[in-house]
């Protein structure tokens, strides 16, 4: 029964039980820092080897296979059953293989911390809630990984939880993605309704040869609440605000979780689901927009921002939207090709940023080991950091030639060829483009200021080089941040007869058709490359010259440049105060004004966000319990009348 | 007009049936005797012993709806063999917290265990009762020995309060329940299930419509009243506050499976009660109980009280799932188990602690992650079933529930009820936080007990709600195959 | 059709939903642990009238059982409730449901 393709699964989650056990057993083990981080490593590494096989044996035939028969009721059997198919083995290579680089590199990030074990028991198990999200075969074991994987970061980002900060972050995170999750399950309790069964792969069949026409608007309902459920786990407006507060986490799980997979789970399941959406043509219109308005929101904002992860957090909102707007665009393949070159440039990115925050600290260089603003010239002292960091910033620039090029130019091409049939299009693409723009601008502005220029830190604080440990998960996420772009060529070389991707996903993944507009007006395709080319190494050659010439104080000469707005993007667009103000506070102005105050608010001040309005009516409701005898018979007795008035009567 | 031929052949045959129950009788007996003779120390192992035996017995016993016991009085086929192991189940789970809380608080009363008996005994009638009055009897029984836990500490202001409000709360409902059976005996002249669901009698109601809301109204009312569903639901956090806690936990989850099955066989098994408007008060306090139950349980400072309010939200959940003919009541049964297992876990849990943290105000259990981090990482699991994440077993209560409302075409509650739930996420997590992120100076004991029988307990029932969470086949499979049996099951009088 | 003044089926029902409704009001108005537990007990045997009416009227002893049922058990609510009551006047000294409030919200 137990295949080979189920340790895939199994594995990592065996890891997790015994370190976890194991380290909350015995205080020895908890010691056994090498065993502990190689045994992590190895649970992971032995499925990307099984992934690895079974990708380059793949013959056009998924693979599925079965742990077993969870669950029969009344008809609809779920079992824990797993495909491996054209979408998933990619994704699985990626979060197999960057995730094993991370468990690596976290062995030398996490060195001494006392909670050394727990953090690679979380890993581990991270890896299997998110391998049950990618592999599953039908919805529920999908729900079951994307809990999973929620549950994990919601753990991971209150690691350090002596931090009251992080705990509430923690919250934050959860509670937001709670209201996804919300989302998910209605659409799958609507999935169920609509075609009887939760298995992928019947869905897509069905949806694919719609027979009824009126089924075009129950579809809307479907595909917008997994798009809202998408927006809670992949960060977009409304539900993004958690991302960057996410940051409290350790690095590598940032670059892990928040950066390479889970925050792109929202974007897979869309392509998973790919025929619902292209029937539904309105919703794609609305992911577009919101994903427009979010990407230039968070790069904006990343513009303004000091603290080096907050930066990269800001930016990985950003290209999320960036994804998000090729789902908009109906290129489903675009979006999951942006997902594995952001995958590694931004995870090469964030264990870098971790490698210099480590090195900060090290050294008490600083106040504040995160504030670019107290680095500066690092690149002296650490040369594989700095030279993996500027590859990635390249790459995610833009730079033709890099990963970032291939995938960026694709979405913004998709977008701009979707305009010859709507041309809200064009004006997305046009929002696009200024985003690549600011992309280039900040990334240039995060690695200059970190790595060269003048050195602001402390004068005789000695910065070293991080362990080959972290060094080497750096230059293989780098060499792939400049490789990884091959796999798709342009449309313009042989007429997409290179795109290998899009070959590889064709079968399954259909994209909206634009062979029409793309034969028709194939003179744009020239000007979009070449303004790709100008663009973003002009952008890139621009912010250096500006931060080399000023060093910090060409901040002030962008803060010149927005003039008021400066203010609004420093501010991150005040969405937290916003969700306090129209939220939180009415409510909580009602139980504290209205009715008594609250008896004590000590325990209530972990509390935020969304969880506040709900205490705020509950605050109401509970003065029914009077604790009177009386009080209940009479409210028992208007019950019972009420219930016999609507039964004679009603 | 239904005259019962005596037979001794027929007793003996309906005796060997309702073996199980005699089990629980001769067992409460004998725990009275040895307590006089003064055995106390062996009590709670006899009664251990008596549960276990009891369900075995019934276990084995499965059989086709319909056979029937004492005359037509009880169902002893079907999902009664079941139903009544997990009952005793409720009862054994709650020994296992009981004797260590008992001591903890230095009040040694040996005949809780009598009692404890004695109340999975009315339950069990109660539940598998295939007649009105049986149905009262049950009920009595079970809820005289719960006005008793109430007060248990006769000395303590607060176990005198929970006990007086249970029990004049209580009794003022069964008058309603017991009108409401009076009246419905008054149009068709019998109380009888089997009667009772004949077609003439249904012509009778057909007749008598307004009498008949009447009896119905107030007969659901009364069950209504014990399941605590809004507006009837007053008693609870009051009563569970001041009750010993293994014992709120035993209150919590056996009396409310027991009620409920007696509520679905009513609904289910008698063809006036399906009957839309019943159906749509049943529905509407489905409602309102989990909107109020979670909403207002996220106000609460206290966890016991927190625990109280979180009960009545999820009666509302299966209250909805029992709106959902056959499939509803399968999800029912399955999601009591597993309720069964997690609240008995947590209140029990919570008992351990008490006297160390006293009040169970969740101010005290600051920083408890590092204190007794075994402890804490079990509780935040209870809580966590409870709250519904996967892959524990109370999210495969939930979707069971949700699942069988859906395929109903009842979208729209099950709507409110995920959205209700997810409050429900908000309040246990609280908890976990208090637990986990906030700070406290020091650490000391792994773990805050004494006694291995708790701790036995506690790990049995993380075992358990982890296991069912992957495997729910194992107590859902028994369950269907019980049901299954139940729609040819208008069953034929000796 | 009916004579108002000769007893039949619909006065005896009368009589025993006045008596019900009398205790339900009893209960909710009176403060007196001991007077609202007597008012249940009035409404108990609301039902016992209704329940023996009900019997004759079917000409069925089912109903007549189910009185004696309902009257036992009313006993042993009296043993159960009385003893709680009493134990309340030992702490507090007086029985005033009102003043049994510790707990509320």
């Amino acid at each position: 029964m137990v295949s080979l393709e189920s340790l895939i699964v199994l594995l990592p989650l065996l890891g997790a039980v015994i370190i976890g056990l194991g380290g909350l057993a015995n205080a020895a083990f908890r010691k056994q820092e090498g065993l502990i981080g190689w045994l992590a490593s190895a649970m992971v590494l032995i499925p990307f080897g099984i992934v690895l096989t079974r990708f380059f044996g793949y013959q056009n035939m998924p693979l599925s296979f079965s742990l077993f028969s969870w669950m029969q009721a009344g008809g609809l059997d779920i079992s824990f059953s797993y495909k491996l198919d054209d979408l998933s083995l990619p994704m699985m290579l990626v979060v197999t293989g960057v995730g094993a680089l991370i468990h690596i590199y976290s062995i030398g990030y996490m060195h001494k911390d006392p909670g050394f074990y727990k953090f690679f028991a979380y890993l581990n198990l991270f890896i299997f809630a998110m391998s049950n999200l990618i592999m599953a075969d039908n919805l529920v074991v999908m729900f079951l990984g994307w809990e999973g994987v929620g549950l994990c970061s919601y753990l991971l980002i209150g690691f350090w939880y002596t931090d009251m900060i992080k705990a509430e972050a923690a919250q934050k995170a959860f509670i937001v993605n709670r209201i996804g999750d919300f989302a998910m399950l209605v659409a799958m309790f609507l999935i169920y309704q609509m075609f009887g069964t939760l298995d992928f792969s019947l869905i897509n069949a069905e949806a694919a040869n719609p027979v009824a026409e009126a089924a075009g608007n129950r579809y809307f309902w479907i595909t917008l609440l997994v798009f809202v459920a998408a927006t809670g786990k992949s960060a977009q407006i409304p539900l993004f605000t958690w991302l960057p507060d996410a940051m409290a986490g350790p690095t590598p799980v940032s670059a892990l979780i928040h950066a390479a997979t889970m925050v792109t789970a929202g974007i897979y399941l869309i392509v998973r689901l790919n025929p619902l959406f292209l029937a539904s043509p309105e919703v794609l219109m609305v992911i577009v927009v919101i994903a427009a308005l979010t990407s230039v929101m968070a790069a904006l904002t990343a513009i303004a921002q000091n603290d080096i992860k907050k930066v990269l957090a800001y930016s990985t909102v950003s290209q999320l939207g960036f994804m998000f707007m090729a789902l908009g665009a109906g290129a489903f393949t675009t979006a999951i090709f942006h997902v594995i070159t952001h995958a590694f440039f931004k995870a090469c990115l964030f264990l870098g940023s971790g490698s210099v925050i480590h090195a900060m600290e090290h050294a008490h260089a600083a106040e504040d080991p995160q504030d670019i603003r107290t680095m500066g010239n690092l690149g002296k002292d650490m040369k594989s950091t700095s030279l993996t960091f500027w590859i990635s910033t390249l790459a995610i620039a833009g730079i033709p030639g890099l990963a970032g090029f291939f995938s960026k130019d694709e979405i913004l091409s998709s977008l701009f060829f979707n305009g010859f049939e709507n041309q809200v299009y064009f004006a997305v693409w046009a929002v696009g483009l200024f985003t690549a723009i600011l992309t280039a601008f900040y990334m240039t502005r995060l690695a200059w200021l970190t790595f060269n220029g003048k050195a602001r830190y402390k004068t005789g604080a000695h910065i070293h080089e991080s362990a080959p440990l972290m060094t080497i998960p750096l230059w293989i996420l780098a060499v792939l941040a400049v490789l990884g772009g091959y796999i798709g060529l342009p449309y313009l070389i042989g007429h997409g007869e290179f795109h290998l991707f899009n070959h590889w996903l064709g079968d399954l993944v259909v994209n909206r058709d634009l062979h029409h507009a793309l034969e028709e007006h194939a003179v744009f395709e020239y000007l979009l490359l070449a303004l790709a080319f100008i663009v973003s190494i002009g952008t890139v050659l621009f912010a250096r010259n500006l931060y080399s010439k000023h060093d910090l104080a060409a901040d002030d000469k962008v803060k010149g440049f927005f003039g008021k707005f400066y203010g609004v993007m420093a501010g991150k667009f005040f969405w937290d105060e916003l969700y306090d103000t129209i939220l939180v506070r009415p409510f909580a102005w009602i139980g504290s004004k209205l009715l008594r105050p609250f008896e004590s608010d000590g325990v209530d001040g972990i509390v935020t966000g969304a969880g506040s309005a709900v205490a705020g009516i509950g605050e109401v409701f509970r003065r029914l319990q009077s604790g009177l005898v009386s009080n209940y018979m009479v409210l028992i007795s208007g019950g019972v009348l009420l219930v016999l008035t609507y039964l004679i009567f009603g | 007009m239904n005259s019962f031929p005596f037979s001794i052949a027929e007793l003996a045959l309906s005796s060997q049936y309702v073996l199980p129950l005699l089990i629980l009788l001769g067992a409460g007996l004998l725990l009275m005797l040895l307590d006089a003779f003064g055995a106390a120390k062996f009590l709670p192992w006899v009664a251990g012993a008596a549960f276990l035996l009891s369900a075995g017995v019934a276990w084995t016993q499965g059989a086709p709806a319909g056979r029937l016991a004492f005359f037509g009085m009880m169902e002893t086929g079907g999902i009664a063999p079941i139903v009544h192991a997990f009952l005793c189940l409720s009862g054994l789970l709650t020994l296992f917290f009981l004797s260590d809380y008992l001591d903890r608080h230095d009040r040694h009363i040996s005949d809780v265990y009598a009692l404890l008996v004695f109340a999975v005994l009315g339950m069990s009638l109660m539940a598998n009762a295939h007649d009105l009055i049986m149905t009262f009897i049950g009920l009595e029984t079970m809820s005289m020995c719960l006005y008793i836990f109430a007060a248990l500490f006769k000395t303590e202001l607060k176990s005198n309060e929970a006990g007086l409000k249970y029990f004049l709360l209580g009794s003022f409902a069964s008058a309603f329940l017991l009108y409401g059976i009076a009246l419905i005996y008054g149009i068709t002249g019998t109380t009888n299930f089997s009667l009772l669901a004949s077609p003439e009698r249904i012509e009778i109601i057909q007749s008598q419509q307004t009498v008949f809301y009447v009896g119905a109204g107030m007969l659901l009312v009364g069950l209504l009243f014990k399941v605590s569903a809004f507006p009837f639901h007053f008693w609870t956090p009051d009563v569970y506050e001041g009750t010993p806690t293994p014992l709120a936990g035993f209150m919590a989850t056996g009396s409310k499976m027991a009620t409920f099955v007696a509520l679905g066989t009513l609904m289910h098994q008698l063809d006036m009660f399906q009957n839309t408007k019943l159906l749509s008060v049943v529905g509407l306090a489905s409602l309102l109980t989990m909107i109020y139950g979670n909403i207002v349980a996220s106000r609460q400072q206290n966890i016991k009280r927190m625990l109280a309010y979180s009960s009545i939200a999820h009666s509302g959940y299966v209250l909805l799932g029992l709106c959902a003919s056959q499939s509803g009541m399968e999800a029912m049964l399955f999601y009591m188990f597993i309720y069964t297992l997690m609240n008995i876990g947590a209140f029990g849990m919570l008992g351990m602690v008490e006297h160390d943290y006293p009040d169970t105000e969740l101010e005290n259990w600051r920083g408890m992650g590092q204190k007794a981090p075994l402890f804490a990482v079990a509780f935040s699991l209870f809580l966590f079933s409870l709250a519904g994440i996967p892959p524990l077993a109370g999210f495969m209560g939930k979707y069971e529930i949700f699942i069988a409302v859906i395929r109903e075409g009842l979208l729209l509650p099950a709507i409110v009820g995920i959205l209700a739930s997810i409050v429900g996420v908000y309040y246990y997590l609280r908890v976990i936080v208090v637990m986990f992120f906030s700070k406290s100076g020091e650490t000391s004991a792994l773990l805050p007990s004494a006694s291995r029988i708790p701790l036995a307990g506690a790990a049995i029932l993380v075992v358990l709600v982890l296991v069912l969470g992957i495997f729910p086949s194992l107590i859902l499979n028994p369950i269907t195959q019980a049901l299954s049996g139940l729609s040819q099951a208008t069953a034929v009088l000796p | 059709m009916m004579d108002f003044f000769t007893p039949n089926v619909y006065s005896y029902l009368a009589v025993s939903a006045l008596m019900f409704a009398l205790g339900a009001v009893g209960v909710m108005t009176r403060r007196n642990g001991i007077v609202v537990f007597m008012c249940i007990e009035l409404m108990l045997n609301a039902v016992n009238l209704a329940l023996i009416t009900f019997s004759r009227m079917h000409n069925d002893p089912a109903g007549s059982i189910l009185v004696f049922f309902v009257m036992c058990v009313a006993a042993a609510e009296a043993v159960v409730g009385l003893s709680i009551v009493l134990a309340i006047f030992r702490n507090k000294l007086n029985i005033d449901i009102n003043q049994v409030n510790i707990f509320k919200w």
